[in-house]
C-alpha cells in the first residue's frame, strides 16, 4: 500500500499542472457547496429558531379545525378560529410536564382602527395575558415609547409600522395615552367597537412583514372584537312562511301568478298600516323589560377563551415524547383538540420561506451539477493522457488492480488535499460575511433569511457533504477511463 | 340549413334593435324615477319590523330581527337589532351622510360603510335606504319581456358614481306599477355577485314596499337571506329618533 502511495504521490509531483488544474476546480467546487449548503441552513434554522424562539414556541395546541390555521388566523373567512375546549384542565396538564419550560395563551383577530371618528388603519392583534407573555418570550419586543401591559390592565401596545401609519394619517405622533377605537367583526359576535388606550409603541427584535403588523392588546378586549365572549345561539324558531322559502325555489315559484305560486297571483297586497302614533317615550320602550345589553351567563365562564396554547420546551429533542403524552392525555379526556408545529403557526411567512428556499436550493444544485461535470470531464482527459504510461506499467508487470488503486488513490489525494483547502476558503468567506452580515434588501430576502440580515455561519454536514460528495465523483469518474486504459494491449497502448 | 340559421340571427337581432327603439331612453329614465317614487316615503315616516332569515351549507340558518325607522326625505335611517339576544341594542344610524354604527356593550359608535353586509346576512347596508336608482345609475340597454306571469322592463345600468354598492345592475321591473321584481348586482369586472328577487309588495299609502325579499349570493353556492316585513307604520317619528342619542338611551 505505500509503494502505491509513494507512486501516487511522485505522478501527482511530475503532473504538477494537471494536479493543479484539478485541484484548483474542485477547490471552488467544494467552496461554492460549502457557503451555499452553509447558507441556506443558516437561514433555514435561523427563519425556525427565531419563530420558535420568539413568536411560536415548539408546540401549539388549537381547537379542533377543518382548514389551515395559523397564530394570524384562519384561511377560511366562513370558519371561526375555535377556542380551546376545557382550557383549564389542558393548562394543568400542560403546566405538570416536566418537559414543558414555558407554555403562553393567545388569541388573534382583526381589527379597524379609527380615531376621530375616521378609519385610520388595519390591525392584526394578538390577545395576550402579559405575565404569561413575558415568561415565554421575555426579549422578544423593544418598547420604544410607554410600558408593557401590566397584568389584568386593558389596553393595546401598538406595533412601530401601525404607530407610523396611523400618525401619518393624523399627521401627528401617536403616542402612549392616546386613546383609539378598535372595530371587529366576527360571526358570532357581529361588529363590535372597543376604546383602548395605547400604553405602549413597539417594534419586535427579529421582524419579518407579517409579524411586524402584529399589535399586542388585553385579552378581555380581544375577545369582545372576536365574538369569543358571545353565548351559543338559541334555537331558531320559524314561522310557516319563512320555513317556505328555505328549500329550493324556482322564479316559476315566486312570479308564477297563479294560485299555487308561493305568493298567490297577486303582485302586490293592499296592506293594513299600523296606526299607532309613536312618541318618543313608547319608543324608548321597544325593548320591552328585557335587558338591552345581554349580560354574560354567569353559568359560562369566558375567562378560559383562548384560540391558542403555545409550548416552548427545554429540550426541543422532546418534541415527539411530548407531542405523544399530548395526545393520549386528550384522547383520554375527550377533548377535541389538535396539535401544530411552528410552520403551521407561522402560516404564510413559513410557506413563503420553504418555497422560495425550494428555488434556491434548485439553483445551488445547478451549480454543483455544474461544478461536478466539470471535475469529472478533467478527470477523465486526465487518465486518458496517460494511457500509454499505464501500458508501459502493465508491460513490466503492473497488475490491473495495482493500476486501478493506483489511479484510485491519486484521485482521493487531490479531492482530499484540495477540498480541504475549499473548505478552508469557503470556511473564510464565510467568516467575512458572518462579520459584514449580508443585509435583506427586499421582502424576498427577508423571507429567505427570516430576517433583516443573514449571519451565515460554516454548516459542518454542509462540509462533510462537499467533501464525500467530491471523492466519490472523483472515483467514480476516473473508473470509465481506467477501464478504458486497462483493456487496450499494453503494446498498443504504449505505441498510443 | 345555414342559410336559415343566418336568416333566424339577422330576424332575431332586427327585432331586438327594434324592441329597444320601440322604447326610448327617456321612457326607461321614467321608469326608474317611478321606481325611486313608488319605494320611497317622501311625505311620511316609516318604521317595520324586519326578519332576516340567512341559510349558508356551512353555518346553518341564522334569524336577526330588527326594527327599521326611516325619513326618506331627510335620507336618514335607523335599523335596531332585536336579536339575536347576543346582538339586541346593535344599531344602524344614518345621518348628515354618514353611517355609524353603534355598540351597545361599549356604548361606542364607528364609522361604516354602506357598501358593507348588513351583520352575516347576504344584504348591504344600502338595501336599508332609500331607492336612488335614477341618480346612481344610467340605462345603457332595455328590453320588454316576462318574468314569470309579469310583463317586465329588462334593463341594463351602469353606475354614475363610486359611491354606490354595485358598479352594474339588470333589473326587471313590472309595467303596472313600475316595481323591481328581481335585480342582478355585478361587480366591476362584471361578475354576477348578488341576484335579489322581490314576489311580493304591500301598498301603503301612495308606496310600495316588498314585505318578502330573497337575495342569494352568487358566489357562495347554496347561501341566501330570506327578508320579510311585518309591522309597517308610516305615522311620523320623533324627531329624536335619528339621533346618536336615541340610540344610546334606548339601550339603558
Amino acid at each position: 500500500m505505500s509503494v502505491i502511495l509513494k507512486i501516487a504521490f511522485r505522478n501527482l509531483r511530475q503532473h504538477k499542472t494537471k494536479t493543479l488544474i484539478i485541484g484548483i476546480i474542485i477547490s471552488i467546487g467544494i467552496a461554492v457547496l460549502v457557503i451555499g449548503n452553509s447558507l441556506l441552513d443558516t437561514a433555514t434554522s435561523g427563519i425556525r429558531q427565531t419563530y420558535i424562539d420568539n413568536y411560536t414556541g415548539h408546540i401549539i395546541i388549537t381547537g379542533r379545525h377543518r382548514g389551515e390555521l395559523s397564530l394570524f388566523g384562519s384561511n377560511s373567512m366562513d370558519e371561526p378560529i375555535p377556542v380551546i375546549p376545557e382550557f383549564e384542565t389542558v393548562l394543568e396538564f400542560v403546566s405538570s410536564l416536566p418537559e414543558v419550560e414555558a407554555y403562553n395563551p393567545r388569541a388573534t383577530h382583526l381589527a379597524v382602527i379609527s380615531i376621530n371618528d375616521k378609519v385610520r388603519g388595519f390591525a392584526q392583534l394578538f390577545g395576550i395575558e402579559p405575565t404569561l407573555y413575558r415568561q415565554m418570550f421575555p426579549d422578544n419586543l423593544e418598547i420604544i415609547a410607554g410600558e408593557f401591559l401590566a397584568p389584568g390592565e386593558e389596553g393595546i401596545m401598538l406595533s412601530e409600522i401601525t404607530a407610523d401609519q396611523i400618525s401619518k394619517k393624523l399627521d401627528r405622533p401617536v403616542a402612549p395615552g392616546d386613546s383609539i377605537l378598535l372595530t371587529g367583526m366576527s360571526l358570532a359576535g357581529g361588529t363590535r367597537v372597543r376604546e383602548v388606550e395605547i400604553k405602549a409603541i413597539f417594534r419586535f427584535r427579529n421582524p419579518d412583514p407579517q409579524i411586524e403588523m402584529v399589535s399586542l392588546l388585553d385579552i378581555t378586549n380581544l375577545r369582545a372584537l372576536a365574538g369569543m365572549n358571545v353565548q351559543r345561539a338559541s334555537e331558531i324558531v320559524l314561522e310557516e312562511t319563512e320555513e317556505a322559502l328555505l328549500g329550493e325555489i324556482s322564479e316559476e315559484m315566486l312570479f308564477g301568478g297563479t294560485e299555487d305560486s308561493l305568493f298567490g297571483d297577486v303582485l302586490v297586497d293592499q296592506v293594513t298600516v299600523v296606526q299607532q302614533a309613536l312618541s318618543e317615550e313608547d319608543l324608548l320602550d321597544i325593548f320591552g323589560d328585557e335587558p338591552q345589553t345581554p349580560p354574560i351567563d354567569a353559568d359560562e365562564d369566558f375567562s378560559g377563551a383562548w384560540h391558542f396554547l403555545l409550548l416552548k420546551l427545554k429540550n426541543p429533542r422532546h418534541i415527539g415524547t411530548v407531542q405523544r403524552k399530548l395526545n393520549e392525555f386528550f384522547q383520554e379526556e375527550g377533548i377535541e383538540v389538535s396539535l401544530q408545529g411552528w410552520t403551521e403557526g407561522a402560516g404564510v411567512m413559513a410557506k413563503m420561506s420553504t418555497g422560495v428556499k425550494t428555488v434556491f436550493n434548485i439553483i445551488i444544485l445547478i451549480v454543483a451539477v455544474v461544478a461536478v461535470i466539470i471535475i469529472m470531464n478533467t478527470l477523465v482527459i486526465s487518465v486518458t493522457e496517460r494511457i500509454a504510461e499505464i501500458g508501459t506499467m502493465r508491460a513490466i508487470g503492473a497488475q490491473k488492480s495495482f493500476v486501478r488503486k493506483m489511479i484510485t488513490i491519486e484521485t482521493i489525494l487531490i479531492s482530499g488535499i484540495f477540498g480541504t483547502i475549499g473548505v478552508l476558503f469557503g470556511a473564510v468567506v464565510l467568516l467575512i460575511l458572518n462579520l459584514v452580515g449580508i443585509p435583506a434588501t427586499n421582502i424576498f430576502l427577508q423571507i429567505i433569511f427570516g430576517g433583516e440580515v443573514l449571519r451565515p455561519t460554516l454548516s459542518l454536514s454542509a462540509v462533510v457533504m462537499s467533501l464525500v460528495t467530491v471523492t466519490v465523483i472523483g472515483v467514480v469518474a476516473s473508473l470509465y477511463p481506467v477501464s478504458v486504459a486497462l483493456k487496450i494491449q499494453p503494446v498498443k497502448a504504449m505505441q498510443s | 340549413m345555414r342559410r336559415v340559421l343566418l336568416t333566424g340571427v339577422i330576424v332575431a337581432f332586427l327585432f331586438s334593435l327594434t324592441a329597444q327603439a320601440a322604447i326610448t331612453q327617456a321612457e326607461i329614465e321614467r321608469v326608474l324615477r317611478n321606481v325611486d317614487n313608488a319605494s320611497s316615503f317622501m311625505t311620511t315616516d316609516f318604521s317595520a319590523e324586519m326578519t332576516l332569515i340567512s341559510q349558508d351549507p356551512e353555518k346553518g340558518v341564522e334569524k336577526h330581527v330588527v326594527r327599521i325607522f326611516r325619513r326618506d326625505r331627510e335620507d336618514k335611517f335607523l335599523l335596531l337589532f332585536q336579536e339575536p339576544r347576543a346582538l339586541r341594542g346593535q344599531g344602524y344610524l344614518l345621518v348628515d351622510d354618514s353611517l355609524w354604527f353603534y355598540d351597545p356593550e361599549s356604548r361606542k359608535f364607528s364609522h361604516t360603510s354602506l357598501k358593507q353586509n348588513f351583520a352575516s346576512t347576504d344584504a348591504k347596508n344600502s338595501d336599508f335606504r332609500h331607492s336612488t336608482l335614477s341618480d346612481d345609475y344610467r340605462p345603457v340597454s332595455w328590453s320588454e319581456g316576462t318574468l314569470g306571469a309579469y310583463s317586465v322592463y329588462i334593463i341594463e345600468l351602469e353606475a354614475i358614481h363610486d359611491e354606490v354598492t354595485y358598479p352594474y345592475m339588470k333589473l326587471w321591473i313590472s309595467k303596472s306599477p313600475n316595481l323591481v321584481l328581481k335585480a342582478e348586482e355585478y361587480s366591476l369586472s362584471k361578475r354576477l355577485l348578488r341576484t335579489s328577487l322581490f314576489p311580493s309588495y304591500v301598498k301603503v299609502g301612495d308606496s310600495y314596499v316588498p314585505n318578502t325579499m330573497i337575495l342569494t349570493d352568487e358566489l357562495v353556492k347554496g347561501r341566501r337571506t330570506q327578508i320579510t316585513m311585518k309591522g309597517i307604520s308610516i305615522d311620523k317619528l320623533p324627531d329624536s329618533v335619528f339621533t346618536k342619542s336615541y340610540v344610546e338611551r334606548v339601550n339603558r
